[in-house]
C-alpha cells in the first residue's frame, strides 16, 4: 500500500472515502503498514488490532458502496490510548496491574469514535496509569520520541504523541489530568487539545483524578482536532462530570479569522522558568498573531504559586483513592516511581483536599474576571523545555537546577486545575532540532475558539506542522 | 498541620505493608511540608464565602456562544 496515504489530512482521508475515491480498507491498510514498521521502534502500541481495524473499514467502505453516510470521521485511522475500554479488547493501563483486564463494551467516547466512521487501530502505549509527565513505562517500554529516541515524549500520552507525529495513525485520543495531552504534543511536534473540563466523556476510561481528566485529540492539523472533537464533544448521560450544554460548533468556526481577536501574551506565567528557546519561540507566535490582525496584549494570571500547590493537594488524594486497593494488594506490581507519587494521596489531610476545592472556585472566578475580562484567549509556552533525555534526572534552565519530570508539568497542570480548553501546538524548533510548544488558553466551553485560532495561526504560515524524522 | 514522620511510618505499615525507608521517608516529609505551605497558602487566600462544589457551578454557567 503507497504509505504517502498516511500523510493525508484527515479531512481530505474522510472526504475521499465518502465519496467513494479511496477505499477505507486500503487507507487502514496503509496505516497498519506503517504503524508496524515504525511502532515498535517507539514503543507506540500496546495492543494494535490489525484484523478489528480492518473488518471496521470494510464496513465502512460498505455503507458508502449503500449510497448511506459513514459519518464525519469516514475511514479514518485513530489510535486511543490504553485507558479507554474497547470492546474485544484489553484496557492495560500501561500497567502491570491491569494487563489481562479484557474490556466486554466500548466506552461512550469510543463508541462516538466508532459512530463517526473512524478505524480504531488499537490501543497506545502511555505512562503508567496515566501517572507521569514524561512517557517512561517498565512494563511496555519507554515511549521514544522520534525526533531523537534518546529523549522522552512527554507524558502521559506518549504514545498518542509519537502515533500522530510519525503517521502511524491520523489522528489520536490522549488524556490530560495536568498536562498529559499538551506536553507530549510539546514535545512531539503535534497539535493536542484538551478540552474543557466535562465537555468529553470519561465514563469507561480508567481516572487518574476524577475532577480533572479531560480527553482530546492530538493530530497534524487544528482542523483535524476540529473533526475529532466534533464527533466526541457533548453531554454523555453516563459521565456525572458531563457538563450538560451542547457542544460548540467546531468546523464552521474554523475559518474565523484572527484579526480582531484579543489575545493575552501571559508572559509571568512560563518566562521566568522556561528556556530561552521556548520563550523567543512564543515570541514569535505572538508576533505573527499581531501581525494577521490580533489584538495582543500583556496578560498576569494571577496567584499562580498558590494554584499549583492546590491542584496538586487536590489531585493526589483522587489519584490514591482509585489506587487504593491495589496499592494495599498489589504494591509490586506498580513502576516504584509511580507507585511513589501515587502514596503521596494518603498523607495529605481531608481539609487541605477540600481548601483546594474551595481554592479552585474561587480562583477560576478571580481568572475568568481579571484575565478573560479583558481578552478572548491566553498565550503561553506549553513546556518550559524541549524533550529532556530519557537517562536525565535533572535539567537546567536559566541556571537554575529542577527535577526533569516534575518541571514538564508546571505550564499544564493550572490549566486543568481552572477546567478551561488549551490547545497546544508546534512553536518552533530549538537549536538541537528538537519541537517547542505553545498553548492557546480559552475560557470555558470556548474550546472551538483556540482550535481556531491555531488553524488561523497554520494558514498563515507562522505554525508549519513537520513529520518527525524517525522512520523505523 | 502536616504529619510527623511517626504517623507516615505508622500509616506506611499499615497501607503499604512496608516500612519506608530513611531516605524515602526524608523525601517524603519534605513533600508533604511543601503541600502544607501550599494548604496554608490557599486558606489566607480563600473568601469566607468559596465553597467546595463552585467551580462546577461556574463550568455549568458557561456558554459556547462566540
Amino acid at each position: 500500500m503507497p504509505d504517502n496515504l498516511t500523510r493525508l489530512p484527515a479531512s481530505e482521508i474522510t472526504a475521499r472515502v465518502r465519496s467513494g475515491e479511496l477505499s477505507a480498507v486500503d487507507v487502514a491498510e496503509a496505516f497498519l503498514v506503517r504503524a508496524e514498521k515504525i511502532g515498535p521502534g517507539l514503543n507506540t502500541w500496546i495492543t494494535l488490532d490489525c484484523e478489528g481495524a480492518l473488518d471496521q473499514a470494510q464496513k465502512i467502505d460498505a455503507i458508502v458502496a449503500d449510497g448511506k453516510d459513514p459519518g464525519l470521521l469516514a475511514g479514518v485511522p485513530v489510535g486511543l490510548k490504553d485507558i479507554i475500554d474497547v470492546a474485544g479488547l484489553r484496557t492495560t493501563a500501561g500497567s502491570l496491574i491491569f494487563k489481562d483486564q479484557m474490556a466486554s463494551e466500548d466506552a461512550p467516547l469510543t463508541r462516538k469514535i466508532r459512530n463517526a466512521g473512524a478505524i480504531i487501530l488499537g490501543k497506545v502505549n502511555l505512562h503508567e496509569f496515566a501517572f507521569g509527565p514524561s512517557g517512561h513505562n517498565p512494563h511496555y517500554g519507554d515511549q521514544k520520541n522520534p525526533w531523537d529516541p534518546e529523549r522522552v515524549t512527554g507524558g502521559s500520552s506518549g504514545g498518542s504523541a509519537n502515533a500522530a507525529a510519525t503517521g502511524q495513525a491520523s489522528i489520536t485520543i490522549g488524556s490530560d489530568t495536568g498536562g498529559s495531552i499538551r506536553i507530549p504534543s510539546s514535545l512531539c511536534g503535534v497539535i493536542g487539545h484538551k478540552p474543557t473540563f466535562g465537555l468529553v466523556t470519561k465514563a469507561g476510561c480508567v481516572p487518574l483524578s476524577w475532577s480533572l481528566d479531560s480527553f482530546g485529540p492530538l493530530a497534524t492539523s487544528a482542523e483535524s482536532c476540529a473533526l475529532m472533537m466534533s464527533a466526541i464533544a457533548g453531554p454523555d448521560p453516563e459521565d456525572p462530570s458531563s457538563l450538560q450544554a451542547e457542544a460548540p460548533d467546531f468546523i464552521s468556526t474554523l475559518d474565523r479569522p484572527l484579526a480582531g481577536l484579543r489575545i493575552g501574551h501571559a508572559r509571568n506565567y512560563y518566562a521566568d522558568i522556561s528556556d530561552p528557546s521556548v520563550c523567543e519561540a512564543v515570541e514569535e507566535v505572538d508576533r505573527a498573531l499581531a501581525e494577521a490582525g490580533a489584538q495582543v496584549i500583556e496578560v498576569n494570571i494571577p496567584d499562580l504559586e498558590t494554584a499549583y500547590g492546590a491542584a496538586t493537594n487536590f489531585m493526589m488524594p483522587e489519584a490514591s483513592a482509585f489506587h487504593e486497593k491495589n496499592i494495599r494488594e498489589r504494591s509490586g506490581d506498580y513502576d516504584p516511581k509511580v507507585l511513589d507519587r501515587l502514596k503521596i494521596g494518603f498523607f495529605v489531610p481531608a481539609t487541605s483536599y477540600i481548601q483546594a476545592q474551595r481554592f479552585r472556585s474561587q480562583w477560576t472566578a478571580q481568572v475568568l474576571r481579571e484575565v478573560f475580562g479583558k481578552v478572548d484567549l491566553v498565550l503561553a509556552a506549553a513546556t518550559p523545555v524541549p524533550a529532556p533525555l530519557r537517562s536525565a534526572k535533572t535539567i537546567k534552565v536559566n541556571g537554575k537546577e529542577y527535577d526533569a519530570r516534575g518541571h514538564l508539568i508546571v505550564l499544564t497542570r493550572h490549566i486543568n486545575f481552572l477546567g478551561f480548553p488549551s490547545t497546544g501546538f508546534p512553536s518552533g524548533f530549538s537549536n538541537e532540532g528538537l519541537p517547542l510548544g505553545a498553548q492557546l488558553i480559552g475560557p470555558p466551553l470556548q474550546d472551538h475558539r483556540t482550535i481556531a485560532a491555531v488553524h488561523q495561526l497554520e494558514k498563515t504560515g507562522a505554525l508549519r506542522f513537520q513529520y518527525a524524522p524517525f522512520d523505523g | 498541620m502536616s504529619m510527623s514522620e511517626k504517623e507516615i511510618l505508622f500509616r506506611s505499615e499499615e497501607i503499604f505493608g512496608t516500612l519506608v525507608g530513611e531516605e524515602k521517608l526524608s523525601e517524603l516529609t519534605s513533600l508533604l511540608a511543601s503541600l502544607e505551605r501550599a494548604n496554608l497558602g490557599a486558606v489566607t487566600a480563600l473568601s469566607p464565602k468559596s465553597e467546595p462544589m463552585g467551580h462546577r457551578a461556574i463550568l455549568r454557567e458557561a456558554s459556547n456562544a462566540g
